[in-house]
């Protein structure tokens, strides 16, 4: 694999993990701008942050290993990016029965992932399994 | 019928292949005497009816452990009329351990050359033909999960029946096939016994001093001439294994063509993340806080809708039947205790989905890496960690899969705490009184979340106890395959889901539906005391509810509460039945019947909960216990629930009263 | 000089050939069994002590007790 596409990558991830870090310190605390308060929620970012971190020293050396955190944190930011995507259609269909008020309120969480998924696509080109 | 065994490593798609066959033409039950799952399915092709059995996934066939016993007594008292081994293509060296001892037992085996994909596109190449020659066996390549090659590998079965197979021996070295000889002769005078077993495998089987082949030998009028022939002070199991794997090295060198340069695969990617020595833990919790998302907040509104489908139908009910003792019979009863329990299928059918993901996706694998050094401080073993997550589905298979655990002792400790873990079948009643102390908001889910630690907390003191009283030492050294990552499969998922779930559903239907019948009896007769079920204390539950009531009194429950204990040993989810049964249908469902009934404070609502928690295992458990380990075992853990629940609800409500709560 | 080692000894990454396993009966079989043979070759893939350590043996990964690990001896290759 090429160097220069390992740096790349590694760049995107320093990026997105920074995000991830700070939507997570404003969920912990909360408050802040429309971002919930969600200690747990904040804390599972801050995993996925800590994920994307690990490996961008590494990756802006070029090296192999540290694309594996990218391709853990990718997987992270999917399952969360995918489990709050089906939470909002779930409080959608409690405010088509009648039990609940509905905002489309879109958690950090899945803007996240639609975010990842250039990186998920550039990994899935280079790897093969 | 002809029957078809299914064999292979664990990881091998042994059961996505079973499901190609199969569909869902599959029973689920247990191989005789022990409590190993037994799938057996139907599969219909070129208008002849299989029989297949899905045998336990081993590395090998000896007595040491109690699956690959299974499997081999199968095989060799069974008689099937094929054996397909499944091996996974990206690993013959290992995978034809087994195949050889499958031909050393002389089964009629067909090889399904599985994973075939993932091999292909890692640059492995595999001769066919060749492998089929070394072996003396047909090999057909597959790929379970998409179906190539499944019609092909039909086929081939059904061939392979009428077939001759070509038997190849693979030697030993001279000296070790002089043994056998020996001992072959004396075997081949006794002729029940050269009837009954392939003789060279027979012999194998006492050089290597196989306990449960030397008992065989019982009825024989030879044994003790076959055991002075065998005396031998080597140690025959190690030299033959590492014969065998001579002879696989052989095949696989002969056989094999890697292309390429190694690299690191995904596999070895993701692991270096999910084992990693700070992330591991973190990625763990966090995933399993996702598992938790998925399950209560994704399923409420289906829940919703349940519970808004039997309020419309119990009104609907009421207004149409004149008879008034029928109306109450269909409405009070039975629609508001089933719906009451049913409302809670969509959160346990998510949960099931949530784990068969983790599962099949291989992480639950990993999890269990990642934990074994916490488990092994508190006494347990790494592999107890998967029989506990699983028992947060249910505690049934949760208690099944502590079979995979060789060691007795780690095998009974993990299994006496898991009715600790939370089931599904304990969530309506969190769900319900949380909700009623709690209202909706957060503390209501802490308070439900507060269980589930507070369940893992008293297991894992529990497990210390045990550990030091009962089965002292150190747990059992941990060994674990841990599978290649794949993309879970949807189908296999819902499968699994469902597979694990139906049982909530029967339970419903049956025996939930039973209890709630005989609740409305007790509570609404004699029908003119109550007056038509109004005045429920003229009934006679309320008379059983008085007789225990004293026993719950000092935690401040009610005799309704106490009775829905009562019914709760049958089934946890009852508990939810009674009351729904006790409050009738109304409006607004059972949550706000409840509120507005005033049962429980905060306090006593909490200690309640704890209580469910912890008072016995259900009735279904204790049977499954009853099958996994000694009487005796199951008894001190009713025994243990039981004291547990009395103590941990006292401590609940003293430290409760002093910290001001009421 | 012995020249062989327990297989703890090993960091993430080092390749070991099997010796000799130490211990008792049913833990050899067990290991010779997983592919625990004499003159395998294994890679270590991830050691954290403590903890189990996770070995590619002949193919698949195996993650083993450190104690257990302790019993197999191997040479550093």
């Amino acid at each position: 694999m090429r160097e220069e596409k390992v740096k790349a990558m590694g760049i995107y991830a320093a990026i997105i993990g920074l995000i991830y870090l700070f939507i997570s310190i404003m969920e912990i605390f909360g408050g802040i701008y429309n971002v919930p308060k969600d200690i747990f929620g904040g804390l599972v970012l801050l995993v996925i942050a800590a994920t994307y971190l690990t490996g961008v020293k590494r990756a802006l050396n070029g090296e192999c290993k540290g694309l594996s955190f990218l391709i853990a944190g990718v997987f992270l930011s999917s399952v969360f990016g995918i489990l709050y995507i089906l939470i909002l259609f779930a409080n959608w269909l409690e405010y088509l029965i009648g039990n609940a008020s509905f905002s489309f309120y879109l958690r950090p969480e899945i803007w996240l992932f639609f975010a990842i998924l250039p990186l998920a696509y550039l990994i899935k080109k280079e790897i093969r399994w | 019928m002809t029957t078809v065994a299914l064999i292979g490593n664990p990881n091998v798609g042994k059961t996505e292949l079973f499901n190609r066959f199969t569909g869902l033409k599959q029973h689920v039950g247990n191989w005789p005497g022990v409590t190993v799952e037994k799938k057996v399915g139907k599969c219909v092709c070129k208008g002849k009816e299989f029989e297949i059995i899905d045998l336990p996934g081993t590395y090998s066939l000896t007595a040491n452990a109690i699956d690959e016993l299974i499997a081999r007594n199968f095989i060799v008292e069974g008689k099937p009329d094929v054996v397909v081994d499944i091996i996974d293509a990206t690993n013959l060296e290992r995978n034809l351990y087994l195949t050889l001892l499958l031909l050393e037992l002389e089964a009629n085996v067909v090889i399904a050359l599985n994973m075939w994909d993932i091999a292909r596109n890692g640059g492995i190449e595999i001769d066919v033909k060749k492998l089929e020659e070394l072996l003396g066996t047909s090999v057909i390549p597959t790929v379970a999960t998409t179906g190539e090659g499944i019609e092909k590998l039909k086929d081939e079965i059904i061939n392979s029946i009428k077939k001759e197979r070509r038997k190849i021996k693979f030697g030993y070295g001279k000296e070790i096939e002089n043994k056998i000889k020996k001992v072959k002769e004396i075997i081949k005078k006794d002729d029940e016994l050269a009837k009954k077993y392939p003789v060279r495998w027979l012999a194998i089987k006492i050089l290597e001093g196989d306990e449960e082949i030397l008992k065989k030998l019982d009825g024989s009028k030879y044994k003790n001439e076959i055991i002075e022939a065998a005396k031998n002070d080597e140690d025959f199991e190690s030299v033959l294994a590492e014969k065998r794997y001579d002879i696989i090295s052989r095949i696989v060198e002969e056989v094999v063509t890697k292309k390429g340069k190694e690299e690191w695969t995904f596999s070895d990617m993701l692991d270096h993340v999910f084992l990693h020595r700070v992330l591991g833990i973190p990625i763990f919790l966090a995933l399993l806080y996702a598992v938790f998302q998925f399950t209560f907040s994704f399923s409420a509104p289906f829940s919703d809708m349940i519970d808004l489908f039997f309020g419309w139908l119990g009104e609907i009910a009421k207004q149409n039947i004149s008879n008034s003792m029928l109306a109450s019979f269909v409405s009070d009863g039975v629609l508001a205790g089933v719906g009451s329990v049913l409302v809670f299928v969509p959160p346990i059918f998510a949960m099931f989905f949530a784990l068969a993901l983790l599962e099949n996706s291989g992480y639950l694998a990993r999890a269990a890496f990642v934990m074994d050094r916490l488990m092994y401080k508190l006494g347990l073993h790494g592999k107890s960690f998967i029989p506990m997550m699983i028992g947060f589905g249910c505690n049934i298979p949760g208690i099944m899969a502590a079979r995979s655990i060789e060691n007795e002792k780690d095998r009974i400790i993990t299994i006496m705490i898991n009715p600790l873990m939370s089931c599904s079948a304990r969530l309506p009643v969190y769900a319900l009184i949380a909700g009623v102390i709690f209202g909706s908001g957060y503390m209501a889910g802490a308070a439900i979340f507060s269980m589930y630690l507070l369940g893992i907390a008293l297991a894992i003191m529990m497990a210390l106890i045990f550990r030091k009283l009962l089965f002292k030492g150190k747990p059992s050294p941990f060994v674990l395959e841990l599978p290649r990552y794949m993309f879970p499969k949807m189908k296999t998922a819902m499968l699994h889901m469902w597979e694990r779930g139906k049982w909530f559903l029967i339970k419903a239907g049956t025996f939930i539906f039973a209890v709630v019948i005989i609740i409305w009896f007790l509570s609404n007769f004699p029908w003119n005391a109550t007056n038509g079920g109004t005045s429920i204390e003229n009934s006679y539950i309320a008379y059983f509810g008085h007789a225990i009531e004293p026993v719950f009194k000092p935690f401040g429950w009610n005799w309704q509460a106490s009775i829905a204990l009562f019914f709760g040993f049958l089934a946890k989810e009852a508990v939810v039945g009674t009351f729904g049964a006790l409050l009738g249908s109304t409006q607004g469902g059972i949550m706000e019947a409840l509120k507005n009934a005033h049962w429980f404070t905060p306090l006593t609502g909490f200690a309640y909960m704890a209580f469910v928690l912890i008072y016995f295992p259900c009735v279904a458990t204790i049977g499954v216990m009853l099958r996994e380990m000694k009487a005796r075992y199951t008894l001190i853990t009713v025994t243990y629930t039981i004291t547990l629940a009395f103590i941990v609800a006292s401590i609940i409500e003293l430290i409760g009263h002093l910290l001001g709560f009421s | 000089m012995i020249d062989y080692m327990p297989l703890t000894f090993l960091a993430a990454g080092e390749k070991g050939q099997v010796v000799d396993i130490k211990g008792g009966r049913g833990i050899v079989q067990r290991l010779y069994e997983i592919g625990f043979v004499p003159s395998t070759v294994v890679e270590v893939l991830v050691s954290h002590n403590p903890g189990p350590i996770l070995v590619n043996v002949k193919g698949a990964r195996i993650a083993i007790g450190r104690g257990m690990a302790a019993k197999i001896m191997v040479r550093r290759l």
